[in-house]
């Protein structure tokens, strides 16, 4: 009997994103949150069973910014908080306290969902 | 034909000179629009207070944000304001007496002139540099002129302030550039520059995303989602000046509304307000803002913007962050816990964000 390997993506926010990411939608800037989990998280769920992101060579990343990218996909029920982590692996060696962060809003996220 | 008499002679040497001088006049005018990039004007004979259809509004001798010259600097903005847009008059503004101008003030008065021009276009308003050499140096040091479009200064003090930058959409380059700079002159590696970045990408993005976001609550018309940063360093004293300002809807207009949809864990001051109790309902709104994080959106996305801008000052050895919006102006410091909060005299039309950070504990 074979397992099948899981398949795994990779992004590296700094190189095929922007550097230098800001603001919550769209339409506040180019490379906003939204803009992030739209056109590279989201496709790359489709495609991947797990996405590995690379936060460590953008600079200044906003609470509006990592709260909209990755809790977002919480808040609009495409994934719960246990599939987040399960299908999300965030490395951020350069500031370990993003992913703490990051985790923090995922759970406010996952608190405002279970409250509707 | 008239023989030419000595008289006349005299007369023709002296329409000489007068025209030599009134040519070295007109060159001297014509070398300070272009350094200036603003109308050099006299004022009338007649009537001081107007020139060539335009309404002189003369500015106060000091303008600042400090607490001696603040009402007086709001006045100044406010007698503009409403002539261009209430009273839809030319307005000149003279700065031609004004021997004190804080460096922080700059963008201030950039974001005040942009918005008239905005609304009211370009020749709605014009002005007259300082006479005084300190206050012109500072203004063109902040890129005063060039922040509402005028021609790039050639005189630059340079070496310890950073041009204004303005803009309605959200460019992380702006602020890491910004934040390099600072960072490079008070002598800190990448790491310590990050946290600089942070702070002004979160001022930005509260104001793209809050300040502009309800026209009703705003209390002059604006551009939406505009904004005005800059920076004031000095190396040898290893501190700076970061500074945010935005002419939306005010923090405390922005925190009973939400706060009173979502049921918010309210703080003492929050309760009183919406109760109808508080005194001083800016100051009060103004500090639960920033002890409860309040500014929250309905929709539950936010809110922690002015807490992140507040940890800045953690990262230096001292720090202090104030915050003008509306009647209250707030201070937090590194080194006295609570937020200390005050009525100002007169309205700040927006919300203005400075902060003073310190990196050498012997400055």
């Amino acid at each position: 009997m074979t397992s099948v390997e899981p398949v795994i993506e990779h992004i590296d926010i700094a190189r095929d994103f922007s550097p230098t990411p800001l603001g919550r939608y769209r339409k506040q800037g180019r490379f906003s949150g939204e803009a992030f989990r739209e056109d590279h998280l989201r496709p790359a769920l489709a495609r991947a069973d797990l996405v590995r992101v690379d936060l460590d060579g953008a600079t200044g990343l906003s609470t509006g910014f990592l709260d909209e990218a990755f809790a977002g996909l919480v808040r609009d029920g495409s994934l719960t908080e246990v599939e987040f982590w399960r299908r999300i692996q965030i490395d951020a060696a350069r500031d370990p306290l993003l992913i703490d962060e990051i985790r923090s809003y995922v759970n406010r996220a996952t608190f405002q969902v279970s409250a509707h | 034909m008239r023989k030419i008499t000595e008289t006349d002679r005299l007369r023709q040497l002296r329409h000489q000179k007068d025209a030599a001088r009134r040519k070295a006049l007109q060159r001297d005018r014509a070398k300070e629009r272009r350094r200036f990039g603003l109308h050099y004007t006299q004022v009338q004979r007649g009537d001081p207070t107007r020139h060539g259809g335009r309404r002189l509004i003369v500015a106060p001798a000091s303008l600042s944000l400090r607490p001696a010259a603040y009402e007086g600097t709001m006045n100044f903005l406010a007698e503009v304001r409403e002539a261009v847009l209430v009273n839809g008059e030319r307005v000149g503004i003279d700065l031609r007496d004004c021997t004190l101008l804080s460096p922080e003030v700059a963008p201030l008065l950039a974001a005040e002139i942009g918005r008239l021009q905005f609304l009211k276009g370009k020749a709605a308003i014009s002005g007259m540099s300082p006479r005084d050499k300190a206050a012109r140096a500072a203004l063109h040091a902040m890129g005063f002129f060039e922040a509402l479009g005028l021609r790039d200064p050639q005189e630059r003090s340079g070496t310890v302030v950073y041009s204004i930058e303005s803009g309605t959409s959200l460019d992380g380059q702006i602020t890491k550039r910004m934040a390099d700079d600072i960072g490079h002159a008070l002598g800190l590696d990448e790491l310590g520059r990050e946290p600089i970045q942070k702070a002004l990408n979160e001022a930005l993005e509260n104001i793209t995303d809050h300040a502009y976001l309800d026209q009703e609550l705003l209390l002059h018309p604006a551009e939406s989602g505009r904004w005005w940063i800059s920076a004031i360093t000095f190396a040898e004293k290893k501190s700076a000046y970061v500074l945010a300002c935005d002419l939306g809807v005010t923090i405390s207009a922005t925190v009973p509304s939400t706060a009173k949809k979502r049921g918010e864990r309210n703080v003492a001051a929050l309760a009183q307000f919406l109760q109808g109790r508080a005194s001083s309902k800016d100051e009060s709104l103004l500090a639960a803002a920033f002890e409860e994080g309040v500014t929250r959106r309905e929709d539950g996305k936010g809110g922690r913007g002015l807490g992140k801008m507040a940890q800045l000052m953690q990262q230096f050895v001292r720090g202090e962050l104030s915050v003008w919006s509306g009647n209250a102006c707030a201070m937090l410091s590194k080194d006295t816990p609570g937020v200390k909060t005050k009525r100002l005299p007169a309205c700040f039309p927006g919300t203005y964000v400075m902060w003073h950070l310190v990196q050498d504990a012997s400055a």
